[in-house]
């Protein structure tokens, strides 16, 4: 069944000072839908300001095969700030954001399947008005986005009204499902990727929205390659926690290196902004490639392919250079989508560093495209200039791997059977990069279709097998007192292998540098210092559940487990962290 | 002992009580004067038996002797560390323990002013259970664990209705004029009656809303919460709509829920953060006495640069992992080897979660002759000399 059904273009805010309509439509597909609104996947829980629950948004199913179900709210013929007094609207549109998010992940050419949540069970709660705080995280220990409203500068903001930050919070669930040890991780690095991707995916899910793009290219004249209504993360909530002033939580257009003394690097959010803004140089990169191609009117050249170019209908609103300047723009996002997108989905489980993810973007670029460098080459540039990795060199990826362990091996089995797939890891530790003799978990192996638009101008549905090994190892902590003197560090190998042919398509292993173990000790330490890190039993409530507020840890021989970090992202001192 | 301090550190279970004995001259003689800081254990199990006072207080009264108390020190407001005058007065002294303890001087922190939250009022903690006291505590009384227990003692010891009447007894001890709320800064002259021993405050700041976390987690996390507010009655188990799991809504709900008691141990650091932290400095002997003082108020200290090497350390917050400061701040008054420096932790088991803590007893013996209570349960108290 499918419906159509509001999103928010941006905010309420920047819809009204950048003259944009303040939402769009978008069509969305699954097998039923119910008050809420509610489907299969994702479900509404709206608690209004008074604690009570809501009855929900009443659903319309189509009247016919050909038509769409829609939801129900008075304010339905509202294009203005009138909608979001409505919240029979708004809860419609919470919803839509977040479908907005996960179909973009979920496309044939991006993962080519739908996104398995890290937590049991196959619906994602939504709560848009959970409380009073300036602050919304995505809550892997009740399956569920919490967004929050708050009273400031004589009014009331409410975060759901801000599709950022709806798109953002869903990617934090969406990178979970996908690379769930990030979470998990003690390596500031690691939980960066988590927040710099979720910040991209906002910015992503901004050029999905032809009205903002639009306008947005109209207004700089088709540069993006500037501070702009893309680059700025949640204005409006921004704005609001700054007494009106007029601002954003984070800017991904940014030079930031490692080195710059503005970036801290046992500071997740502080990092993040390192890779966010290296993506976010590749697609203005790729834009103005492209544009300087359809300018040309060269539109089969090496950068552009009909069959993708099909996917942007012209409407017929804009002039012909908008026009132009965003059917590249689309293109470009779309590049840019499918190399980290994917690149996730190759990225080794553990404690992944920005380089392990280089590596992991470059190996499923190279594996799809493996003729046409140039994306790869602007990103191995940026991940240099921003001295995330020494040389270009050592994020290259391998295009000749060995694929002989594979012989006589029915992918099948290995695909169906954990004996199997123990069996084989265990006979190729070497080949994997695995330690000798060390116990390994294989996470549940996926068998994924994927769409290649290739760049000579051709599709092509590739099937592969991804695998992902994980293990722990212990290191040295010198964390301060009261702790112990050993941690474990999770690493991991993945692989992939084209299901048809058998070619290895990619082998990846996290590879901790031995400088980041600083990185953990201080990060540990400062968790520590602010009270925030909580070791056994100081880290339950009296129901024995794990406090909500801290990030757990145990210590068994005198070797730390630390567990849900991730709530370092927003949780844990509200969304004002991120600043 | 006219050449030595006496610190004689009581059994209390779970809480505090401490005499200091110090020699002090002045031109004409030498008299041996008294502090005692904090008497008191928490309510809950075993570590909160208050049979424990009784042969407490007999000690301290037969050291005071007829000179009395010189000065009493309740460092924060936390029922273990205030319980015990009240019980005393009440239970064994028939109301005449003030008489007995002729105490000359009081210092209590700054924020136990009954006029402090008129002053100060982003520090309302006392708001918080006002507003759930009840629903806690019957919340807590339909689970059946140790860590249950564990934060009913917690709740308990920061409870205003336990404590206050604790404390309004304290305050009583000494005419007004010899009552001093003290914080960092405060002027001491006049406010203790010693010649020779210098006193110096380290913590707590005077607006102690700078000890609260960012962690807290608001009201509004809770389900109910409104009718917390002063708002309509709200259904406390809603069910959950068709088409959304029914596990996952009611995890969902507990898990709202599970704020409060974020809040809960927010409030109780805040509250230990609030300890006085004091120094006693004496013939060259540096002793230091910080209360439950955690990592907040260390950092604090050690931002004022305040921190100095010690040779004998009250251990904080009953050897709690968050009651020892980061290494570098530890290397600054506890520096190795252990070399002439004594430590006292006074705690028991199975009382508060992560107490007793062991990789803090293991650092502390890297730079101490730690001496814990659990070392000899049934001593009524242990001596330590500074001479």
């Amino acid at each position: 069944m499918k419906i159509r059904i509001p999103v928010i273009i941006k905010d309420p805010e920047v819809a009204e000072y950048k003259d944009l309509p303040f939402w769009e439509e978008f069509t969305v597909e699954e097998d039923a839908f119910l008050d809420g609104p509610i489907s299969r996947r994702i479900a509404i829980l709206d608690f209004d300001e008074s604690g009570r629950l809501s009855s929900g948004t009443p659903f319309k199913p189509p009247i016919d095969a050909n038509s769409f179900g829609r939801y129900a709210y008075p304010s339905q013929d509202l294009h203005d700030q009138q909608s979001f007094s409505d919240w029979d609207f708004v809860r419609a549109a919470v919803f839509g954001g977040v479908y907005k998010a996960l179909s973009m992940f979920e496309e044939s050419d991006t993962l080519g399947r739908k996104v398995r949540w890290a937590f049991p069970g196959p619906q994602l709660l939504v709560i848009p008005r959970a409380g009073e705080w300036a602050n919304a995280f995505y809550e892997r220990d009740s399956r569920s986005l919490q967004l929050f409203y708050f009273s400031g500068n004589g009014k009331k903001t409410y975060t759901c009204h801000s599709q950022d930050i709806i798109g953002h919070e869903t990617a934090h669930a969406i990178i979970d499902g996908i690379a769930p040890d990030l979470y998990d991780s003690i390596t500031p690095e690691s939980l960066a990727i988590h927040e710099a991707l979720a910040d991209v995916t906002t910015v992503l899910l901004a050029f999905r929205s032809r009205k903002l793009v639009m306008r947005v290219l109209e207004l700089t004249n088709g540069n993006i390659d500037n501070s702009n209504a893309f680059t700025r993360v949640a204005e409006q909530f921004a704005s609001a926690i700054s007494q009106g002033r007029h601002d954003f939580l984070r800017n991904l257009k940014n030079d930031l290196s490692m080195m710059d003394t503005d970036v801290d690097r046992t500071e997740p959010h502080s990092l993040s902004r390192v890779l966010s803004g290296a993506l976010y140089s590749v697609v203005a990169k790729l834009h103005e490639e492209l544009k300087e191609e359809k300018d040309k009117k060269e539109l089969k050249s090496k950068f552009i392919t009909a069959s993708e170019e099909n996917r942007f209908q012209r409407d017929d609103t804009p002039s012909l250079p908008t026009y132009s300047w965003g059917k590249a723009l689309f293109l470009a996002s779309e590049r840019l989508k499918r190399m980290i997108m994917r690149g996730l989905d190759y990225l080794p489980p553990g404690d992944a560093t920005f380089a392990d993810f280089g590596r992991a973007m470059l190996a499923a670029d190279a594996a799809s495209h493996p003729e046409s460098s140039s994306q790869r080459d602007w990103m191995a540039e940026q991940f240099e200039k921003r001295k995330i990795i020494s040389s270009q060199k050592s994020i290259e990826p391998n295009l000749d791997i060995d694929s002989k362990p594979l012989a006589g091996l029915d992918l099948n089995d290995l695909l169906e059977s954990d004996w199997v797939a123990y069996q084989f890891v265990d006979k190729n530790r070497k080949w994997l990069g695995l330690p000798s003799r060390i116990p390994f978990e294989i996470r549940p192996r996926l068998r994924v279709k994927k769409r290649y638009y290739h760049r000579e101008g051709n599709v092509e549905d590739v099937e592969e097998l991804i695998m992902k090994i994980v293990w722990t190892e212990s290191e040295k902590m010198s964390s301060g007192p009261g702790l112990p003197s050993l941690r474990r560090l999770r690493r991991g190998v993945s692989l992939a292998i084209d299901f048809n042919t058998k070619r290895v398509r990619a082998l990846l292993c996290t590879r901790p540098p031995e400088e980041q173990a600083k990185s953990r000790d201080e990060f540990i330490r400062q968790l520590a210092q602010n009270d925030i890190l909580r070791i056994g039993d100081a880290a339950r409530g009296p129901d024995g559940n794990i406090l909500r507020a801290c990030v757990s840890a145990d210590v068994m021989e005198n070797v730390l487990r630390v567990k849900n970090t991730a709530r370092m992202l927003h949780i844990i001192g509200g969304y004002e962290n991120g600043r | 002992m006219a050449d030595e301090i006496r610190v004689r550190v009581y059994n209390v279970r779970f809480g505090d009580a401490i005499l200091i004995s110090i020699p002090d001259s002045d031109s004409s003689s030498t008299v041996v004067r008294h502090v005692l800081i904090d008497v008191g254990n928490v309510l809950n199990k075993e570590g909160g038996v208050d049979t424990v006072f009784k042969p407490v207080f007999e000690d301290i009264l037969q050291e005071i002797g007829n000179r009395g108390l010189d000065l009493y020190v309740m460092t924060h407001e936390h029922l273990d560390h205030v319980q015990g005058p009240y019980y005393a007065d009440q239970k064994i002294y028939n109301g005449k323990l003030k008489e007995k303890l002729r105490l000359q001087y009081l210092w209590i922190t700054a924020s136990a002013d009954p006029k402090y939250y008129n002053t100060h009022p982003k520090a309302k903690r006392k708001e918080f259970y006002e507003a759930n006291r009840d629903k806690l505590f019957s919340y807590l009384d339909t689970l059946q664990t140790d860590l249950a227990s564990e934060f009913k003692g917690i709740l308990l010891n920061n409870d205003p209705r336990s404590t206050e009447q604790c404390i309004d007894f304290i305050r009583k001890l000494v005419p007004d004029d010899r009552r001093f709320y003290v914080y960092r800064g405060v002027d001491l002259s006049q406010k203790h009656p010693f010649h020779e021993a210098k006193f110096e405050i380290w913590a707590p700041e005077e607006d102690t809303s700078a000890y609260y976390s960012k962690s807290m987690v608001p009201m509004a996390l809770s389900r109910g919460s409104a009718d917390l507010q002063g708002g309509s009655e709200v259904e406390l188990t809603p069910e959950p709509p068709p088409g959304v799991d029914m596990g996952a809504f009611y995890d969902l709900l507990s898990m709202r829920e599970a704020g409060v008691w974020d809040n809960l141990l927010a409030i109780d650091k805040a509250a230990n953060n609030s300890s006085i932290v004091f120094s006693i400095e004496w013939h060259g002997h540096r002793l230091l006495f910080p209360g439950d003082a955690e990592k907040k108020s260390w950092n604090m200290m050690d931002t004022k640069q305040l921190i100095k090497p010690v040779e004998f350390l009250k251990v904080s917050h009953h050897g709690s992992q968050n009651g020892l400061p980061d290494v570098q701040i530890l290397d600054k008054f506890l520096p190795k080897p252990v070399k002439g420096k004594q430590a006292a932790i006074s705690t028991w088991v199975n009382t508060y979660p992560g107490i007793p803590n062991e990789p803090t007893n293991t650092e502390l013996k890297k730079r101490t002759k730690l001496w814990s209570t659990l070392d000899n349960k049934d001593k009524l108290y242990k001596d330590f000399y500074i001479r």
